[in-house]
Order: C-alpha cells, then structure tokens, then sequence
C-alpha cells in the first residue's frame, strides 16, 4: 500500500548532456530570458514554435519528451481553471451563449494564450531543475546574487537555506510516510469521513513531524557549528563555478531566439 | 490461531526503474504464546516482512493470513487484523503526539471503538505492565524521558488488546537495564499467549529469547527453525548472511586449544566451565 505520492516536480535527473554542462548562471539567466519571452507572447499559434524549442531542448539534454511533460502534472488543473476563467469572463463578440455564461471570440484567444503561456512558463522553469543539481543551482544563485551583498542582502545565506531545504524534502517525505504507517498500525483512519474529519485524523501525523523537524534543525545547526561553519565569508568551494564558452554560446542563441520569437510575434 | 504467511513475495514500486524484490517466497507460521524472532541483516527484508503481518503492506503474490482471514479481504477486515497484531516500528517513541499520556494511550482504542471505561481499565493495566506509573498520565509525552518515551509507545499498542505483537528492533537505542526490562516483560507477555515477533539483527538475542528463528537474506529465507538447529547449523558451516555470535566464537576457540566446553551463550556458564577446566 502506498500512501503518498512522490512528486516529480523539480527532481533532476542526472545525465551526461550538452545541457547537464552548462555553468547553472548560464542556465539560470537563459531560463529568465525564455521567460521572458513567454511573457512577450501575444498569439497563441507561436506557441508552436515554442513547442519546438522544447522538443530541440529535450533533445539536446538527453532527457525524454514525457519526462518534461510530467514536470507540468501539478499545474494541469491551474492551467485549465485560468484558462476557464478567461474563456468566461472576456467581453467582446459573443460565439455561444448559454444561461448566463457566454463565449467570445475575444475570450477563446484569451483562454489559449493564458493556459499555454502558463504552461509553457512551467515546463520551461522545469528545465532548470531537471538538469541542475541542487548544489549547482544554489551555487549559481549564490554567485548571481553575490553582487548585492554590498547592499546587505545575505547571497550565501539565502543559497544555504535553499541547499538545506531542498536537500531534506525526500527525508521528509520518508518520515511522513513513517509516521503514516506507524499511526494507520494504531487503527488510524486517514481515508474515511468528511473534510473535516479527515484534517483531523492528520494531526496524529503532523505533530509527530514537527517534533521530528526541529529536532533535525537542531542537529543540523550543531553539526554545522561543530565543523566550524559561520557563514559565508571567506569559504572556498571544492568546485568552482568556471564560465566556459560554450556558456557564452549557449546564453547569446538563447536570447538571439528569444529575441526572434517575439519580433516575429509582434509583426504578427 | 496463528499468522500464516505462505511463499509471500513482495516488490517495490513494481514497472518503474526502482523496482526492486524485497521479499521472495517467504513461509512463516506465528502461533500465539510463541517468541518468534526474524534475523537478518540491514536490506534483508525483515522490516518489509513485519509491515504484512498487520496488513500495512498486501502481498505481491502468496498470502499472509491472521486467525484464517487473509490480510487482502478488505478494508475492514484490514482494520480488525491490525488490532489483533500490534505493530512497533523501530524507534516508536516518533508516533507520539498527544497533549497527554492519557490521551496517547487512548487513541489506538478509540479508533477501534473501544468504550471509554474499558479504555481507562486497560490503559492502566498496559502501563503497569511497562512500569509507567500512573502519575505520568496527566504529563504531556515530550516531557518523559528516552526510556519512559519507549515504552509509552509500546504501552500505547498493547492498550488495543493485541493478540499478536510485531516489534521492530525494539531494543535498539535503549540502554542494557531498559533491554533487559523489556526483554523480560515480553516473555511475560508471551506466557500469557501473546504472539510475538522480534525483529532484530542482533542473532545472540534470538538465540536466548526465541521460540523459532526465520533467518532472512536479501528477501529470501536461509533459514527457519528451534534455535537450538540453527546454533547446530551455525557451528557445521557458515550461514549466509549471519556471523556467529562473540561468545560462541570465544567458545568454538577455546575448544580448539583443546578446552572441553560445551557451547553456551551464557557468559556466567561459560565462566564457570572455565574455572573447571583450568583447576583440573
């Protein structure tokens, strides 16, 4: 018996790929641009083109179609309730009509454009962590922020806390499942009852994992300070991030295309 | 009455890239008033075997059957067969997390609909049975100490009248006085025709306190029988997945320096057949 579901949103999967090699600030500031662009679009049909970008990408990082396409499993109904929402309350010429709801030509440009930008926004982001460690992706946000440290704004801090956080989201998740189980043997019903009911039958299950979680935040922080860990300054880094040329590469044809997309879109 | 498993197989995320067989044809028979204990290393199963005992886990193929009904009938018969087989995971004292002990010890019997004054009968029994007394109900579970926090949440299974107890490393983190404790109190529990099966890795353990020993390897069962065989077994040849126990080892040495001692676990023997030998 199962009783949580994994999920798959934002897991790397490891490979050997032009992609996977990339310095992560390269990764990260091309994500920026290509969502960026997403945002410029305005006509729903180059949202092919877009589409074929993806395709190419999944290609060029050796991770499958279908893999991509599960990274937007969680947002499938917000994609479909935005685009509802729009399909029902844009004004303009009328298509069909019934009762008090009414569909427009205007409205059905306006449902596509929004559900596709929205889920493009997602798998293209899902690229990002799909092949970007963890660490990378943190050492890559560290060194983008590291430019306003001179502003106060603590970069290294900020990339630790990611680190610790995505690193303890499956532990997590086993501990969860642990306590599930444990609780479900003492004659726990999780699955019967109303709404209510059931937010109740939960507590037995989330006291124990708050325990459980501060107690390893303080274990952590007293491992960490047993290896003499105070912040930032003046640490090394076992691998530094080195800005290759086949980052320049990759950046500039990611902005040349962005850049293609949306003259194209605005020409019409 | 008795926990029968028949050749139980069972996979992990079966038709993924993690699947994995963590058990393959495993028998088992667990009548009530025995100590059965379940050897192996770490990965070898015995956990994922305990979780069928209690219908947590349903069997990828085989059956595992609690008093003739089979753990896969459904979901209330799930939830009858996990009253009548208790189940302590390993490090129990995770699962506490009422205001009061009070209200720990009730929520298994809640659950199972028990009235509250039978609650209260039994709460008080299952914590005199592991020394928890009675002034602890009104503290709250955080507040007591490592030992006390264990065996609250080995008290807060058997408040629920189990006819079956399945623990797993239940003595793992506890001190050698709070060990020895529940050891006793478990074979108390088992003259009185509780069924219990021991998890462990710890083989001189099984040795001393069980009935009959399943000795598990990567999901497939090396052995199963009185520990008297197996400690047999053990000294012809080597046994898969287990090493003999220090004072055996001890013992199998001494012997072949030409010391006549007969094979013990218990130390204090073992010292006195010493003590013989070298007088003579």
């Amino acid at each position: 018996m199962k009783f949580l579901n994994h999920l798959t949103l934002g897991q790397y999967v490891p490979a050997n790929s032009f992609v996977h090699q990339l310095d992560p600030r390269c990764k990260i500031l091309s994500v920026i641009a290509l969502l960026a662009g997403i945002f410029l679009m305005v006509h729903p049909a180059a949202f092919f083109a877009w589409g074929g970008l993806l395709l190419l990408l999944s290609r060029f990082s050796r991770i499958s179609f279908k893999v991509v396409l599960q990274g937007a499993r969680p947002v499938v109904l917000l994609v479909v309730f935005t685009a509802g929402i729009h399909l029902f309350l844009t004004k303009g010429t009328v298509l069909w009509e019934w009762g008090f709801l009414s569909v427009t030509r205007e409205g059905v440009t306006m449902a596509l454009r929004m559900g596709l930008r929205l889920f493009f926004l997602v798998l293209f982001a899902g690229f990002l962590t799909l092949t970007t460690s963890p660490m990378e992706l943190s050492d890559g946000l560290e060194s983008l922020f590291r430019p306003f440290e001179r502003f106060g704004f603590p970069a290294h801090e900020m990339a630790m806390m990611m680190t610790i956080a995505l690193r303890f989201i499956p532990t997590l998740f086993d501990e969860t499942e642990r306590i599930l189980r444990a609780q479900i043997a003492r004659g726990a019903d999780l699955e019967h009852g109303g709404l209510f009911r059931r937010m109740k039958a939960f507590i037995p299950v989330l006291v124990p994992l708050f325990v459980i979680v501060f107690q390893r935040a303080e274990d952590l922080a007293l491992a960490m300070e047993a290896r003499c860990y105070r912040g930032g300054s003046g640490r090394t880094r076992m691998n530094p991030l080195a800005w290759k040329k086949s980052d320049t590469f990759a950046i500039a044809g990611v902005i040349a295309i962005v850049a293609f997309f949306v003259l194209l879109d605005l020409k019409g | 009455m008795s926990i029968r498993v028949e050749s139980l197989c069972y996979v992990y995320h079966p038709g993924t890239p993690l699947e994995t067989q963590a058990l393959s044809g495993v028998d088992l028979i667990v009548e009530r008033g025995t100590w059965v204990a379940v050897v192996g290393q770490t990965g070898s199963g015995k956990s994922t075997l305990a979780q069928h005992l209690n219908a947590l886990l349903l069997p990828s193929s085989g059956r595992v059957e609690v008093d003739e009904v089979p753990t896969t009938a459904g979901a209330l018969a799930a939830r009858e067969i996990r009253r009548k087989v208790g189940l302590v995971f390993q490090y129990p004292e995770h699962q506490l997390f009422a205001e009061t002990v009070r209200e720990e010890m009730a929520f298994g019997p809640r659950n199972w609909e028990f009235p509250e004054e039978e609650i209260k009968n039994s709460t008080r029994k299952a914590m005199d049975l592991l020394g928890l007394p009675q002034e602890l109900l009104d503290r709250s579970p955080f507040e007591l100490s490592g030992g006390q926090k264990r065996r609250l949440s080995i008290a807060s299974v058997l408040v629920s009248r189990p006819d079956y107890l399945v623990l797993d490393e239940p003595t793992a983190g506890l001190d050698a006085q709070g060990r020895k404790e529940l050891l006793y109190l478990l074979k108390r529990l088992v003259k009185e025709g509780l069924g219990v099966v021991h998890v462990t890795h710890d083989l001189e353990l099984a040795l001393t306190m069980a009935d009959r020993i399943l000795v598990l390897e990567k999901g497939k069962t090396v052995f199963c029988g009185t520990p008297g065989s197996l400690l047999d077994e053990l000294l012809e040849r080597p046994v898969r997945g287990l090493c003999l126990p220090p004072i055996l080892e001890l013992v199998s040495g001494l012997r072949s320096y030409g010391y006549s001692i007969p094979y013990t676990l218990d130390s204090e023997e073992l010292a006195d057949c010493l003590e013989r030998e070298i007088r003579s």
